[in-house]
């Protein structure tokens, strides 16, 4: 199975139904994903540099710190896309442990670092660490790891509750109380995702999201955070200089960019208006500086990346590949969805990071693991 | 397994479409909605880099000006070198919190865009050179305002000055006040903090009470009660024997004199010892309705035309009037009656100026940046409340009142002052609000003033408008006698 270059086996190289070539799909993941991790250090350089200069003197840091993120990315893609997808499931279950170890650990104060109103991060000498991005990759192979064993087939209520849906409860409890309630909701549509395609009934799922939704609401009643960014998301204009600032700010930076946008590096808003300009609100930033086209052009790769990801999951050569590349794919697909829904208002600010794009660096080195392991299954697939 | 991940597939697709659909409509149809918003600091931005024009007293001393600051995303910094003294009328330009007064009904000007722009403006803007604004020149008159605020003093209150024969506001001061320069920084933070200690101050020191406030007129609304009687058939002659008190038909609340006096006479006895009873038993003798007839005519029930915000005064309702209890309780401006210091001191200014009332004049032009007259505004007369015959008998009447009566504390040596007190009682256990409202020279009127101590200001119930008002309108009359020359 090993093989020293990047390229599919040979004997892939047949057509395939869909008139795409089976060593396309690779191809062209590979392709989509460096050119959107491209893109998102162009961007991260435009957005971040008023603030970066302002903070830290330099204009440069952040766009830095991301350089070194994409090549320790570069080096978990490249290592996982040549190895065997299978031998994972020899690590999912310890890496859901030392998720669930991390997730503690960042709650507790003096280990934990909070920021912006929440305790996500692990510091390690030079290097902080956000274990809920972990989290993500370490239940969907989990979930697989464990369907799989199972006969790959969770029709069952009793099956499917055994123990997928309390390692996913766990996991989730621990970040809803950081809080990341983006994070949680990604992580519940990407188990979800593996579950159905594992075969789970509707209507089991259907009750279990019933459940979900219920605690969201009793969280964002309850909790005086996320009612309030709950809020700013139903009313912006009630209070356009506090809760409502960032979706405004976003908005203007969208509207003012236009069809060709203002150009690139001439963005307004960056200059400290849009807070999170190079995080969460870099798409903001993207449609004033590239216009509608950008914007547009982001959205048709993440819809591309989505269709080759479930090209993936259908040339799999087996249930545990095909599951993985099922929850990978809607992972990265739904944050996308969260996150441009955010920045134009469509859905309630939550806080995630646009997925290759966004500053972040433990969700990008995990990001493109995850693109890896799709790779690796692209490697291994079958044809159409 | 093909069926699950078609409809994994199919709800990407929707998800995606609804962004792509939501996208559009941001970036593009709601594009120009977003580029108008207030909340947009591009169009603060571009406000902040015109060097908004100055806004001057009537003797041209500076209100508010914009300063260049270093930075260069808000280019101007607004200030107000007078403090306190012009803020009821100046307002505020602040970045958090917009425009109010002056500042907001003069924006266009002040930003250069009102009018139609001149040739240097044109030029400006094509040309990228700083946009320069107009300048706003008030009626108020910087010396006179300020002697208004020291006589005022530590009262919580207004005064209002009027020119009579031009309307011109000569002074206009409520107390307490604030420094619009404290909200109008480029520190939202800080700006929020005074803000929200203003808005907590329980002086409301933002609000004011010279125009945007009413309060029970009391006797002062005599002079209103006596303009009605006159035009209605019942002169000056019309006696009734003193009594202590009168009781009006269908009540038993009788109407009592000040200290329980007892008072009666003829119309000048009566009003110069502000006989209570009097008023009330002429009142009940008018026609249904004169009463309020003479208040609308002197402007009661709609908002003077004034160029910053101010309120209507309140008339006795024609309910009020058709019982007499209530008749002879708006006779002495107590139960609905309700008047603004402004309002006040346009019925001494009418009166003053042979029954016409002239409309309030606060800005009295607008320059370019060279100084070229771009705007002016003439005088122009608001309301006919009396024929000049039954002016002339209230000012007679009015100047008894600081000859002999009540409002002697308002006389000025070699000058004809009239003058009429007022004590208006408000809620039970508050201490009475202290009026007084006159013009002088009574017979070639210079200047009309009305002044309003809130709840007898430090004299507590013992105020009497004659004790406490009175001397301030006769300090505010006699700097402006030295300082206009008359």
């Amino acid at each position: 199975m090993s093989s020293d270059t990047l390229a599919p086996p040979a004997t892939a190289e047949h057509p395939v139904s869909t008139g795409l070539r089976h060593g396309d799909t690779f191809r062209l993941m590979a392709a989509t994903s460096s050119a959107m991790i491209g893109m998102g250090l162009v961007m991260i350089l435009s957005a971040s540099s008023v603030e970066a200069f302002k903070t830290y003197g330099s204009s440069f840091l952040f766009f830095r710190k991301q350089l070194v993120g994409a090549a320790m990315g570069l080096v978990a893609l490249l290592g996982l896309s040549r190895f065997d997808y299978r031998r994972l499931r020899k690590l999912a279950r310890p890496l859901f442990w030392l998720t669930l170890a991390g997730l503690v650990a960042a709650l507790i104060p003096g280990i934990g670092v909070a920021g912006g109103g929440s305790s996500r991060w692990l510091t390690f000498g030079p290097v902080t660490v956000q274990p809920s991005e972990l989290a993500k990759l370490a239940l969907i192979l989990v979930s697989a790891h464990v369907i799989e064993r199972k006969g790959g087939f969770v029709g069952d209520i009793r099956e499917l509750c055994i123990p997928v849906i309390p390692m996913t409860a766990l996991a989730c409890l621990l970040m809803v109380a950081q809080p990341d309630l983006g994070t949680t909701i990604i992580t519940v549509g990407a188990v979800l995702t593996v579950l159905y395609l594992a075969g789970a009934r509707m209507r089991h799922l259907g009750a279990l999201v019933s459940l979900g939704s219920l605690a969201a609401a009793g969280l964002i009643l309850t909790q005086g955070y996320q009612r309030a960014r709950f809020t700013s998301y139903l009313h912006p204009w009630a209070d356009p200089l506090k809760g409502g600032y960032q979706i405004i700010q976003g908005q203007i930076a969208l509207g003012s960019g236009g069809w060709f946008g203002v150009g690139l590096g001439a963005s307004r808003q960056k200059w400290s208006y849009v807070p999170n300009a190079h995080t969460d609100f870099i798409f903001a930033i993207i449609g004033e500086e590239l216009g509608l086209i950008g914007t547009l052009l982001v959205l048709a790769a993440f819809g591309f990346f989505c269709y080759l990801g479930i090209r993936i999951a259908r040339e799999a050569p087996d249930r545990f590949g095909f599951l993985v590349a099922g929850g990978i794919t809607a992972w990265i697909g739904l944050q996308a969805v969260i996150n441009i829904g955010a920045v134009t208002g469509m859905l309630p600010i939550t806080g995630v990071p646009l997925p290759m794009v966004s500053f972040g660096g433990t969700s990008l080195v995990l990001t493109m693991a995850a693109i890896g392991i799709l790779l690796s299954i692209a490697r291994n697939g079958r044809r159409g | 397994m093909n069926r699950q991940i078609r409809i994994i597939g199919l709800i990407a697709l929707v998800m995606f479409g609804v962004a792509f659909v939501n996208l559009n409509w941001v970036q593009l149809v709601n594009a120009q909605h977003l580029a108008n918003n207030p909340a947009n600091v591009r169009v603060i931005l571009k406000e902040y880099a015109i060097a908004r024009g100055p806004i001057l007293s009537g003797d041209e001393k500076t209100v508010a000006l914009s300063v260049k600051t270093p930075t260069e995303t808000l280019k101007y910094l607004r200030t107000y070198p007078e403090g306190p003294t012009f803020a009821h009328v100046s307002g505020y330009y602040s970045y958090v919190y917009g425009r109010a007064q002056l500042e907001a009904t003069y924006n266009s000007w002040l930003t250069g865009q009102g009018g139609g722009l001149t040739m240097q403006q044109l030029s400006d803007q094509l040309l990228g050179g700083t946009q320069q604004g107009n300048t706003v020149v008030t009626t108020i008159n910087d010396q006179l305002q300020k002697a208004a605020a020291q006589a005022l003093g530590t009262h919580k209150g207004a005064v209002v000055a009027l020119d009579p024969t031009t309307g011109d506001v000569l002074a206009m001061v409520s107390s307490p006040s604030y420094d619009p320069t404290t909200i109008s920084g480029h520190d939202p933070n800080a700006d929020a903090a005074a803000w929200k200690a203003l808005q907590a101050d329980p002086g409301k020191p933002m609000l004011n009470r010279a125009a945007s406030q009413t309060y029970p007129p009391g006797s002062t609304f005599k002079v209103i009660t006596a303009a009605a009687a006159l035009q209605n058939g019942l002169g000056v002659n019309t006696s009734y024997p003193p009594t202590g008190q009168f009781l009006p038909a269908q009540t038993n609340m009788p109407i009592k004199n000040f200290g329980n006096e007892v008072c009666g006479g003829d119309m000048t006895q009566a009003l110069t010892q502000s006989c209570n009873v009097y008023f009330a038993r002429l009142a009940t003798q008018l026609p249904p309705g004169a009463l309020a007839k003479t208040a609308r005519d002197f402007g009661f029930g709609e908002a003077p035309p004034l160029d910053i915000s101010d309120v209507p005064s309140r008339l006795p309702t024609d309910a009020d009037l058709k019982s007499p209890a209530f008749v002879a309780q708006s006779a002495i401006g107590q139960y609905n009656v309700a008047a603004t210091p402004l309002q006040m001191a346009l019925v001494a200014a009418g009166i003053a100026n042979q029954g016409k009332i002239m409309t309030p004049r606060l800005v009295k032009e607008v320059r370019d940046p060279q100084g070229n007259v771009i705007k002016s505004k003439p005088p122009s007369l608001w309301k006919t409340a009396v024929p000049p015959e039954v002016a002339a008998t209230l000012t007679t009447l009015m100047e008894g009142v600081v000859d002999s009566g009540t409002g002697t504390a308002a006389q000025i040596p070699g000058v004809k002052v009239a003058g009429k007190t007022g004590t208006a009682q408000n809620a039970t256990g508050q201490a009475p609000h202290a009026w007084f409202i006159s013009f002088a020279p009574a017979d070639a009127p210079k200047i009309a003033v009305a002044v309003l101590v809130e709840n007898g200001g430090n004299l507590g119930s013992e105020a009497t408008g004659g004790r406490l008002s009175a001397p301030i309108a006769q300090q505010v009359m006699v700097a402006d006698r030295q300082v206009r020359g008359w």
